[in-house]
């Protein structure tokens, strides 16, 4: 499959001429085959598809709201050529992830906190736990407030691509941010809460 | 004889299943009717262990649940159990009366709600979410609520010449004291305006679970769930004890599911002086979470010197997968007394021939499970 | 044969709805506490103006108009958080209007050599029956597939699968799941969806993409 560097499609990956430059592999680059439309697929075989393949093309900064509108896609459509927005390019570092776990604190002591971990990576795996010590840990500063018995975390465990082409392993303690209660959203809960309740004891 | 052999319709059987979190206890009542107490899973994303058991026999078994008892609510011990209740419209649910109140129910529509889940509580809010359903569907009038259970409270009470053996499952606890008690622990669970979104944590001690006594024929045998004893004589096991002693003194049980899974805090030495028969056959299940395995070798050493006759339902945590070398590398440095905690589903299986002069116990074990 | 893990790889989350841009800036995250405080902080604005908010921090990218809210992660970040982000900000906002769904999965695989690479793009679209009608040397660019899921009713699952553009001799995947939102609680109902689906849907991804990618794979 011949990559190309001039080529007329609207969606999907950002091809810069950094990227493209920097993963041609072979200098002849024959003729370009759209094999199939975007547009064809997706408005006018069903214009109420309301797809999620939806586009928000920046091809240069934007100014306007008409920026934000693609032509090729149709306005219902959901789907996002998300390779775009990442910008990925050579300036970023880029995130391989090894393993994912999730996991919920059981208990929080001076130093540290235990946790049961739950495999995202390969959830028929066994759930397992053990105990993070701050000191070996990274942890920002605005999650450490977040750790209570209860509150869960992703630890993601991977491989980092540098800008400059380093590699490095990372390990990563991300606590899950979760909006709080409200007193008319606990109130609501306490209202059907009651109503479910009641309509049991008439039953029974 | 093999796993998958379905017991003989005058068999009384007690299976007890247990992974390393959580447990799961099936009674066969005769005639292929079945009683399914707390539910576990293998591993997550795994069919609980009741429905992979009773399908096995290929003779409609799963259909035959008559009741379903979930002896309290931490997830550990009702894992899955919303998808046996589902499957299973005809059966009545039971649990404890300490959830009758208006802030566990709330608690349970918080769980829905959240967007954190996963909980025990999660669980039952799914059972409430399935009884309604199937109240508004009329498709099980049975099932149009839950059983609120305490202590004395009668769950089975069949003793119809139909039936091949008659049986009765009664509730020991939990006593009022008790309930009264966990009234309040539930409240400080709910969540305040402000607070961010949590798990709703299995609190300790479990003064709501539910005991159960069950008697088919001429036998006898005690499920202990995960009571502990407190020292109290209005709850825990003292005034399980005491119950039994008002109710049925003379009677003692040959089987024993070991409560709290064998440790100190679950043990109360009358229990089996006062309830058990000499030597008695105990199921222990362990597990693996927590602060502390249990049970530890201390607490078998104690109970092996209560009985003979004790069995364990798994030998320990399961193995951990092989991983990514770098991230195996990874997780030593950072990762504290690292465990699984999901084991094997070790199986000890107990039948008797109820109508044959003087019932003995045929025990089998499964999956890894042993006797000690 | 064990599964391969992209060079590269991220999520975006797409709602079609009815929206107010003007909310959704980093100090509003910030302050319902969907994103920590220095991120929202270090947020790099794009564009905020009544019609459109589009914005950067160091995991995500959003961009809101009156009738599209999409949130992507960065390369630099595990996608995870994104079904939080967005289930915590539509907790929040419970009556916003929405019509539909799509959980979206990007992916780069390195194949290693030309030759793994050229077989993908021979398995998917033979090359023999083209180079007989055409001149040149005719290559596959792109392809989607899209098949109807079997529930909930209306959805669909795409499939895009390109050379990669920053991977060499790689192939990139794109994958969506179009969910459209049901009549009764239609907010509540996506939100359902998300929270039932975000990792299966990636796992599901993973699956069919790999099993693309065990064509070109001889170890297997």
């Amino acid at each position: 499959m011949p990559q190309g560097l001039s080529t007329t499609f609207s969606v999907g990956q950002e091809r810069t001429a950094d990227a493209q430059s920097a993963i041609s592999g072979s200098a002849d680059s024959g003729p370009i085959f759209e094999f199939s439309s975007e547009s064809s697929v997706d408005g006018n075989a069903n214009p109420q598809l309301g797809s999620t393949f939806s586009s928000l093309q920046i091809t240069k900064e934007p100014g306007s709201v008409a920026d934000y509108r693609d032509p090729m896609i149709p306005t219902s459509a959901t789907f996002q050529p998300a390779a775009r927005m990442l910008k990925i390019s050579s300036r970023e570092p880029k995130l391989k992830t090894r393993q994912l776990w999730e996991g919920t604190v059981i208990g929080v002591r001076n130093g540290g906190f235990a946790a049961v971990l739950r495999d995202r990576t390969n959830p028929s795996n066994p759930d397992e736990q053990g105990s993070f010590n701050f000191e070996d840990t990274e942890i920002s500063a605005d999650d450490l407030g977040l750790i209570h018995p209860g509150s869960t975390f992703y630890w993601i465990i991977g491989t980092e691509v540098t800008p400059a082409g380093q590699v490095k392993n990372v390990s990563m303690l991300q606590f899950r941010r979760v909006p709080a209660w409200t007193e008319l959203r606990l109130q609501r809960n306490a209202e059907s809460a009651h109503r479910l309740r009641e309509s049991f004891q008439e039953e029974a | 004889m093999r796993r998958s052999d379905p017991p003989a319709v005058d068999e009384f059987e007690i299976s007890v299943i247990g992974p390393g979190r959580g447990e799961c206890v099936i009674v066969h009542l005769g005639d292929n009717h079945w009683c399914v107490v707390d539910s576990c899973v293998p591993r997550r994303l795994a069919e609980p262990v009741a429905i992979e058991y009773l399908n096995s026999f290929q003779n409609g078994a799963l259909a035959g649940v008559e009741l379903i008892v979930a002896t309290h609510w931490h997830d550990d011990h009702i894992r899955g159990l919303a998808s046996i209740v589902s499957k299973v419209p005809t059966a009545s649910f039971f649990c404890s009366n300490a959830l009758n109140t208006d802030n566990f129910f709330a608690l349970a529509e918080t769980a829905s709600a959240t967007i954190q889940g996963a909980s025990g509580v999660e669980e039952f809010s799914a059972i409430l979410g399935i009884i309604t359903d199937n109240a508004s569907t009329r498709q099980a009038r049975r099932l149009a609520s839950p059983k609120w259970v305490v202590e004395n409270r009668s769950l089975v009470r069949s003793i119809q010449p139909s039936r091949s053996f008659p049986v009765t499952i009664t509730a020991l606890s939990p006593s009022d004291g008790t309930v009264r008690r966990a009234y309040q622990e539930i409240a400080n669970l709910l969540p305040r305006a402000g607070e961010a979104q949590r798990r709703i944590p299995s609190i300790s001690p479990n003064h709501t679970s539910i005991v159960l006594w069950i008697e088919a024929g001429p036998l006898r045998a005690l499920l202990g769930a995960d009571l502990e004893h407190t020292g109290n004589p209005g709850d825990g096991w003292m005034a399980v004890v005491g119950c039994h002693q008002s109710h049925r003194e003379s009677q003692r049980a040959s089987f024993i599911k070991v409560p709290h899974h064998g440790s100190a805090n679950g043990d109360y030495p009358s229990v089996w002086t006062r309830m058990l028969t000499p030597d008695p056959l105990a199921v222990v299940t362990p597990f693996n979470a927590g602060a502390n395995r249990l049970p530890l070798p201390s607490d078998l050493e104690r109970l092996a010197g209560r009985t003979n006759n004790l069995y364990c339902t798994a030998p320990g945590p399961g193995k951990v997968p092989t991983r990514d070398s770098v991230v195996e590398k990874t997780m030593r440095s950072q990762l504290a007394g690292r465990r699984v905690i999901d084991g094997q589903p070790g199986h000890v299986r107990t039948r008797w021939s109820v109508n044959v002069e003087n019932p003995q116990a045929t025990v089998e074990v499964f999956h890894g499970a042993y006797r000690v | 044969m064990s599964d391969l893990i992209p060079e590269i790889s991220g999520g975006a989350l797409v709602l079609l709805g009815s929206f107010n841009p003007k909310i959704f800036q980093p100090e509003w995250f910030a302050r319902q506490q969907l994103l920590p405080q220095a991120e929202a902080d270090a947020a790099e604005i794009k564009i905020l103006i009544p019609q459109v908010s589009h914005f950067e921090t160091e995991r995500f990218v959003i961009q809101v108009t009156t009738e599209r809210f999409a949130v992507t992660s960065k390369a630099s970040a595990n996608p995870a958080p994104l079904r939080d982000l967005v289930q915590g900000t539509f907790f929040i906002l419970e009556h916003t209007p929405v019509t539909a769904m799509g959980l979206n999965y990007l992916m780069h695989f390195a194949m290693g050599s030309e030759e793994k690479w050229h077989e993908i793009g021979d398995r998917l679209a033979p090359k023999e029956p083209w180079n007989q009608i055409l001149e040149g040397r005719p290559g596959l660019l792109s392809m989607t597939i899209l098949t109807q899921m079997n529930e909930p009713k209306g959805s669909q699952f795409r499939i895009k699968v390109e050379p990669s553009a920053q991977v060499q001799f790689g192939v990139y995947f794109e994958t969506n799941e179009h969910y459209p939102a049901p009549e009764n609680e239609p907010l509540r109902g996506l939100m359902g969806i998300l929270g039932e689906r975000w990792e299966d849907a990636q796992i599901y991804a993973a699956r069919v993409v790999n099993h693309i990618l065990s064509w070109a794979r001889t170890d297997c």
